[in-house]
């Protein structure tokens, strides 16, 4: 009688054994047959511990302009470049990708050629587009211009002696203003 | 501070769910608490911002705060300082009671252990990248980041005329429970908000968890939850901040729960089920589709006794924060240019369209897994009882939900939006997210599988 409940308990080990192995095996069929599964454990969950021990002590910043490219980099700039006030005029899309020249800057949703995903990285300073021009009252306020590929110069009321592909500037020369 | 918010919200929500129904589980209010409370901390920042009180943290934490005395005041009344008070939680006890469990059950243990891994990974995913996926940058983070700078909601992305600014389509307009809950994170001064997204998904995987719990075996829940957690596509988007995993949180809860007062018919139950709709439509306006689906089900099955007064007060919790943010959207903003054919038509190319699509997206084993085939078989196996098992009005209420969803994107006038394949492949296809949660509880909770497991687990195991 007293040997019984130890019988039953090798038994539910056993069972217990058993079900993990099949468990284990159709999960490991799983990951084989549908390559979703494998996807979540190799790159999903493993990919982001060997991303994270590889990159183990970037910055925010960092990590942004890794997923976000040469845009974040041009904003991250104007960021530091302007005061948080500056209402800055942003270049158009033909300055952006100027006919048959390689742009630096992404041809997709996310670029700064989007109002608001520019705003997010440069909040809260205001942006304002070419095209608002006479819709937008900020407009006329603007006290900064971003320059890319060399375009934007001609907006500017005073000489510059170097011209960089990518800057921001005064529009106004504060010297000559004061 | 953050954990100080995080603590607040947690039982601001807690004290929400005691007072409406003391009894749940310890377990489901502890998973409901962040989801309801978070709720509640957002409606706190629409009220506020109606009354032109600034949303900041000195008007949340008093707010908050106040709520949570307001709703524990039976048990502040008769906590005594003279009488000791017995703060002994046996801890020891309480692990020692879990580790038994855990040894009794291997396969469950093993089952959780693996839910932890994927969850775990999903986190520090989610925590170690900031946001970069387009539509929170040019949506909802970046609404939350303003809201929290200049502590209102008609703030200056509205900055001509009401127009949310260019770019930003009308992600700017929706319902303010991600955005406030992101709000939430920046006015506690962190530089990114992922961790609203994190702390979303732990607590749903223990609301789900509990709720499945409750219903079927230990074993059967933790399946249940893993699987569904480990859906490659809803998994992906469980470390972005986009709305879609908030909103298919609270859409499957609202049908989880209103299912569980179908079976019990307590008023408690059905008040839960009213307020995760409400929730569900404060995350997207498209949430009205389950509204819809909770008010045919409460026809069906609600009792004829009660059943206006039931209908009447789903319908009200369910619907307010729909109609209130409507009427603020109307009065704020400038961005009302509607998408939708408000007519019924026939387009049987779209149809065909439409049908080829779907097909194509849950059949695809990268998206959604077994999800879609699992249902399939658990529908097939349960068949000689489908007309006898409560889960089939489960599968029922599951079935009609996504064809209004699909009725919905069908309205759609795409030359107002979109292509009409676009839109099924990117925002149909998040859409979708709202039925692997559903899908996944009517598997291991009906007869047969149910059946199945307690006989095999009960005998063997």
């Amino acid at each position: 009688m007293k040997k019984q409940p130890k019988k039953k308990n090798s038994t539910k080990i056993f069972f217990d054994f058993i079900s993990i192995v099949i468990a284990l095996t159709v999960l490991l069929l799983l990951m084989q047959i549908i390559p979703g599964y494998n996807w979540v454990v190799n790159s999903l969950i493993l990919g982001t511990y060997k991303t994270i021990a590889h990159y183990p002590n970037i910055t925010l910043e960092q990590k942004w302009a890794l997923k976000c490219g040469f845009d974040y980099r041009y904003l991250n700039y104007i960021k530091k470049q302007t005061p948080k006030d500056a209402i800055i005029i942003m270049p158009t899309k033909e300055e952006i990708f100027p006919e048959g020249e390689k742009s630096d800057f992404k041809n997709a949703a996310d670029c700064i050629k989007n109002k608001a995903w520019a705003t997010y990285f440069l909040y809260p300073r205001k942006l304002v587009y070419k095209y608002e021009k006479g819709k937008n009252p900020y407009y006329a306020k603007a006290n900064y211009i971003a320059i890319v590929n060399y375009r934007g110069y001609d907006a500017l009321d005073y000489q510059i002696a170097r011209k960089e592909k990518h800057c921001v500037l005064p529009l106004h020369n504060k010297a000559e203003s004061q | 501070m953050i954990i100080v918010g995080i603590l607040l919200v947690v039982l601001l929500g807690y004290s929400i769910i005691n007072k409406i129904d003391m009894g749940k589980t310890p377990l489901e209010k502890f998973g409901f608490s962040l989801l309801i409370g978070m709720g509640a901390v957002t409606i706190a920042m629409f009220i506020f911002d109606i009354l032109h009180i600034p949303i900041r943290l000195y008007t949340l934490y008093p707010f908050m705060l106040g709520g949570v005395i307001l709703l524990q005041w039976r048990t502040i009344k008769k906590f005594r300082f003279a009488k000791p008070v017995d703060f002994n939680l046996n801890l020891p006890g309480r692990i020692g009671t879990i580790l038994k469990i855990a040894r009794q059950h291997l396969l469950w243990t093993f089952f959780i252990l693996l839910i932890l891994f994927i969850a775990t990974g999903s986190v520090v995913k989610s925590l170690y990248w900031p946001t970069f996926a387009y539509d929170n940058i040019a949506g909802y983070d970046l609404m939350g980041k303003v809201i929290a700078a200049e502590g209102k909601i008609n703030n200056s992305l509205f900055e001509i005329d009401g127009k949310p600014i260019d770019g930003s389509a009308k992600r700017l307009t929706y319902p303010i429970l991600v955005s406030g809950s992101f709000a939430y994170a920046y006015l506690h001064n962190l530089k990114t908000s992922k961790i609203m997204t994190s702390l979303f998904f732990i607590f749903f995987i223990i609301s789900f968890y509990a709720l499945l719990k409750n219903y079927t075996e230990r074993i059967n829940a933790a399946i249940g939850t893993f699987f569904m957690v480990i859906t490659p596509e809803f998994l992906a988007f469980t470390s972005l901040s986009t709305t879609n995993i908030p909103f298919a949180i609270y859409a499957s809860l609202a049908m989880i729960t209103l299912f569980l007062w179908i079976i019990s018919g307590k008023r408690e139950d059905l008040i839960v089920a009213a307020i995760f709709a409400g929730l569900t439509v404060w995350t997207r306006s498209e949430g009205i589709i389950f509204i819809i689906t909770g008010v045919i089900a409460i026809l069906v099955s609600g009792g004829k006794e009660r059943r206006w007064k039931n209908l009447l007060l789903y319908f009200c919790i369910g619907l307010a924060p729909l109609l209130a943010w409507n009427i603020y959207m109307a009065v704020s903003f400038n961005a009302s240019q509607s998408v939708f054919y408000l007519y019924p038509y026939w387009d049987f190319a779209k149809i065909k369209t439409m049908l080829m699509w779907i097909r194509r997206l849950i059949f695809a084993g990268n998206y959604f897994g077994i999800t879609f085939y699992i249902v399939f078989i658990a529908f097939v196996l349960n068949i000689k009882q489908i007309l006898h098992d409560r889960t089939t009005k489960f599968l029922l209420m599951t079935v009609l939900s996504w064809g209004l969803f699909t009725l919905l994107y069908y309205q759609i006038d795409y030359s107002k939006l979109d292509p009409l394949d676009l839109v099924m492949t990117t925002s149909y296809r998040r859409g979708l997210f709202c039925f692997v949660p559903l899908i996944w509880y009517y598997v291991f909770s009906n007869h047969s599988v149910a059946g199945f497991s307690r006989k095999i687990f009960s005998d063997f195991l």
